[in-house]
């Protein structure tokens, strides 16, 4: 690969815990981003692979743990989903304002409507982030914990990590992201 | 990106809906420059550069033309 500034030669290395924050989302990807430094002018680049799997694992995973949602994670799902805010009021039967509001944090979900939301984004993405186990009973059975010390920021860092994975009935491996082992962390 | 509060998903929507509005020489091959509005209703101009031998694109640079 070549710099795509002054056509330099581009040294790449592996980074061992890659820190990327997606528009309030923290995660850390581990030994999977490649940075790329050009030799002749320095510029470098970061490659992360397939990131619409990568946004669909976070937005399951996140989806599945109890912690409340958080403003900045409410327009996370709406993304991760790819829809406008007009969209995503259709799909959750209430009206652009009121997403506009959940999102700007001046008005909470409820628990019963988070559930339902969570339910829909998992339904929606579950195929494209088969590294994360997915039942709809988890959200159903789950207690939805709200911490009194957030603002509309999203806070725990999910961890991840591409892993070989072969389908059933498929004859080659692909490589999809999967929940990274918590030492990875 | 993250400086003018453009993310990956907001980049991604738009590289799958707008077209590409310009194409220049570069280095032998070309740099694509597409322009369109992403689901905030944002209009993003988005510079790309693709490789030939993978299946890759690198985003160059990004900024909200509103």
């Amino acid at each position: 690969m070549n710099c795509c500034f002054c056509n330099g030669a581009m040294k790449e290395e592996i980074i061992d815990r890659h820190e990327e924050n997606l528009l309030g989302v923290p995660v850390v990807l581990v030994r999977t981003v490649v940075r790329a430094v050009c030799q002749s002018c320095g510029e470098d680049m970061l490659s992360i692979p397939d990131t619409s799997g990568l946004i669909a694992n976070i937005a399951v995973l996140r989806c599945l743990l109890s912690l409340k949602l958080s403003s900045a994670e409410l327009k996370f799902m709406r993304k991760a989903l790819e829809m406008t805010g007009r969209e995503f009021a259709a799909l959750m039967e209430t009206t652009p304002e009121t997403v506009s509001r959940w999102e700007n944090n001046s008005q909470g979900v409820g628990g019963y409507v988070e559930k339902i939301l969570r339910q829909k984004v998992c339904r929606l993405l579950k195929d494209q982030a088969p590294g994360v186990d997915y039942a709809p009973e988890m959200i159903l059975d789950m207690k939805i914990v709200e911490d009194r010390n957030r603002s509309g920021e999203a806070s725990i860092p999910l961890v991840f990590e591409q892993v070989k994975f072969r389908r059933c009935g498929a004859t080659h491996a692909e490589r999809i992201w999967d929940v990274a082992p918590s030492k990875a962390a | 990106m993250a400086e003018r509060s453009i993310g990956i998903q907001d980049v991604q929507y738009v590289l799958k809906r707008c077209p590409v509005t310009e194409v220049q020489p570069h280095y032998g091959g070309e740099r694509w420059i597409t322009r369109g509005r992403d689901a905030d209703g944002r209009e993003l101009e988005i510079v790309v550069v693709t490789e030939e031998d993978k299946i890759r694109i690198i985003i160059v640079t990004v900024w909200s033309t509103d």
